[in-house]
């Protein structure tokens, strides 16, 4: 496969990464830009490299779940609402999702100029293999700069990580697997840290209700 | 004891100890002390074994891991004075201050990059936790951007280096956006602004003892990198935003009204001047920035006048009298070898440092006359026992620097040390 499909599927990715909001922000944001960078990761590592990929987003997606109802339903805890806005927003033209679209699409680019301009390891510039782990981290980066919630700040640090990762392995190839699984564990951790805020948070709202 | 990473792992143990004992204990009044006892026993245990430790490579390594352990140790005493404390906030501090420890250690970019965002993350997300509101998520989104670009910096950097191109500069631009976020630089300063403003006391110390040195280290690693055109690309650039910032914040601290205002214009400019000590590259530098993040992990937790902070007047006002850079204290010492680095890198840099200087003298003085002027007080048993609070302000303050110079080889005076 070439990589204009996989820079047209990355392409897809961060705009699904941009658009997404909500308690699940953070599992969609990751299965969106996993999908945008398995393409590049199998290109860069082969299978392995693939198959990490798809076990950390997968790994992410069943950690966050999991971990939202067991705090909900077992732990005695309560805390903010991760989707608690801190900023007051009034009435724009543009609200936070139209905000980060724009920034996806300043990101394309940018990206495309990175990618075009700026060679790693011993892959050859013009190939423009980069432009699908640039155009994701810099949708992290945007995420990270628009964030006005707990969630927006974890999905941005998520998304920026899966990144990073696929980049990693552009440089190093397979000899970089160890460190890009690191990586992914930890955007894995991030899933997870959402899921216990979402729980520890829906653990209130249910006592709340059993009270009224 | 031959290997720094065996101080992190010990670390990291007496950060989870923490944890279990919060677990068991619950928030039970006396908990900190268990956690304090727990803390300086083993900085005290790392700090013997660092003496025992063999030459390591890179020149920071032994001066930048006993500034972190000095400052750790300092930070660990400060908490319980300054308010309420508990055994969690000793976990952070054993965590953030082993992932700082580990990137002071080893070489490769991606583990530096990892452990720097690991350790700032921790830290923000504990600011958040205490202090959950826009400012600390701000500064939780700028911090994670920084650790983001220092992610790329990692991915981008050249294994081996042969001619200068556009990969160096965008290399050494992320590293200088680093640099100036981590640090509080213009035009990048307004999380730390707020975050000064809104924290207590003992959550700045995290900031201080960990977050600060973090930023030494990036910055020292920057340094490290070659060719010679895009070394000097970045410390030319980062000298020139210390001096910019440290000129601006010691402008700004003149006009302030409210101390603690004041008091955050005050740190963010020493601040500044530690990125010029450090991005000069001289010795004399690294010891002024040491020197200054120990003299002001010394005060930071009773000037400012923050809720839970446990000195009076009188103390308040010497504290200042201090910050003001009066000859022969610690705070002097630090901006005089950042002067002398500030001299020896030439240009405009040095005139920077003594505009900055003079501000920070003008502001103390003015803060201490409208403040904390006393007519006719008399000294009271609270005064005297303010005092006695501001005597350890100093010891912890500048007794870990002579420890550090007679035992890291840290430069304090021309012609001591290395």
């Amino acid at each position: 496969m070439d990589q204009t499909l996989y820079s047209s599927i990355a392409f897809i990715a961060a705009f699904i990464v941009s658009a997404v909001d909500g308690r699940r922000a953070v599992s969609w944001s990751l299965l969106a830009a996993g999908a945008g960078l398995v393409g590049t990761a199998a290109s860069a590592a082969g299978l392995d490299g693939a198959l990490v990929l798809i076990g950390a987003v997968a790994a992410g997606g069943i950690l966050e779940r999991t971990a939202e109802w067991l705090v909900r339903n077992r732990w005695q805890s309560s805390a903010q609402d991760p989707l608690r806005e801190f900023r007051s927003v009034q009435e724009k033209l543009f609200g936070p999702r139209s905000q980060r679209i724009i920034a996806a699409a300043i990101a394309v680019p940018s990206a495309s100029w990175v990618s075009f301009n700026i060679p790693v390891g011993s892959v050859a510039n013009i190939e423009g293999v980069l432009f699908a782990p640039c155009i994701l981290w810099l949708c992290g980066i945007f995420r990270l700069v628009l964030a006005r919630t707990v969630e927006d700040v974890c999905a941005g640090a998520g998304v920026l990580l899966l990144g990073t990762a696929v980049g990693w392995l552009e440089r190093t190839g397979q000899g970089g697997i160890p460190e890009y699984a690191v990586l992914l564990v930890i955007s894995a951790g991030i899933a997870l840290l959402a899921g216990i805020l979402n729980g520890r948070y829906l653990h209130h709202v249910d006592e709340d209700e059993q009270h009224a | 004891m031959h290997d720094i990473r065996l101080v992190l792992g010990i670390w990291l143990i007496v950060g989870m100890l923490d944890g279990v004992l919060y677990a068991v204990l619950g928030r039970r009044k006396w908990s900190w002390s268990m956690g304090l006892v727990l803390h300086l026993a083993w900085v005290i245990l790392l700090w013997w074994g660092m003496l025992l430790m063999g030459t390591t490579p890179g020149p920071m390594v032994r001066a930048g891991a006993g500034t972190l352990l000095a400052a750790s140790f300092a930070a660990g005493i400060l908490m319980p004075l300054t308010g309420e404390s508990d055994l969690r906030e000793y976990a952070v501090l054993a965590w953030s201050t082993g992932a700082f420890l580990y990137a002071l250690d080893v070489t490769d970019p991606l583990a530096v990059a990892i452990m720097i965002g690991a350790g700032t993350a921790l830290i923000a997300g504990w600011w958040f936790y205490r202090t959950p509101g826009w400012e600390t998520l701000r500064a939780a989104r700028l911090l994670g951007i920084a650790a983001g670009m220092l992610l790329a910096v990692a991915v981008f950097l050249p294994v081996q280096v042969t001619a200068v191109s556009t990969k160096f500069a965008f290399v050494a631009w992320l590293y200088i956006a680093v640099i100036a976020i981590l640090a509080g630089c213009i035009p990048v300063q307004g999380w730390a602004v707020s975050i000064l403003h809104r924290l207590q006391g003992r959550q700045l110390l995290l900031w201080m003892c960990v977050m600060v040195p973090g930023m030494l280290i990036v910055l020292e690693r920057a340094i490290r990198i070659e060719p010679a055109p895009v070394e000097n690309i970045i410390l030319g650039s980062t000298i020139g935003i210390g001096c910019i910032s440290a000129v601006w914040e010691g402008l700004l601290s003149l006009r302030m009204t409210s101390p603690r205002e004041r008091h955050a214009r005050l740190l963010l400019m020493d601040v500044a001047l530690m990125v010029v000590g450090v991005g000069s590259g001289s010795p004399y530098g690294w010891t002024g920035a040491l020197l200054l993040v120990l003299v002001h992990i010394g005060t930071l937790p009773f000037v400012g006048d923050r809720e839970g902070s446990g000195s009076g007047r009188v103390s308040r006002a010497a504290a200042w009298v201090l910050l003001g850079g009066v000859p022969f204290t610690g705070v002097f010492w630090g901006r005089w070898m950042i002067l002398l680095a500030a001299w020896n890198a030439g240009s405009w840099y040095p005139w920077c440092v003594c505009l900055a200087m003079l501000c920070a003298a003008a502001a103390s003085m003015r803060q201490v006359r409208f403040a904390y002027r006393l007519p006719g007080e008399k000294m009271t048993l609270r005064s005297w026992s303010s005092l006695g609070v501001l005597s350890l302000q100093l010891v912890l303050g500048v007794a870990p620097a002579a420890i550090g110079s007679a035992v890291f080889g840290m430069t304090l005076l021309p012609g001591v040390g290395h």
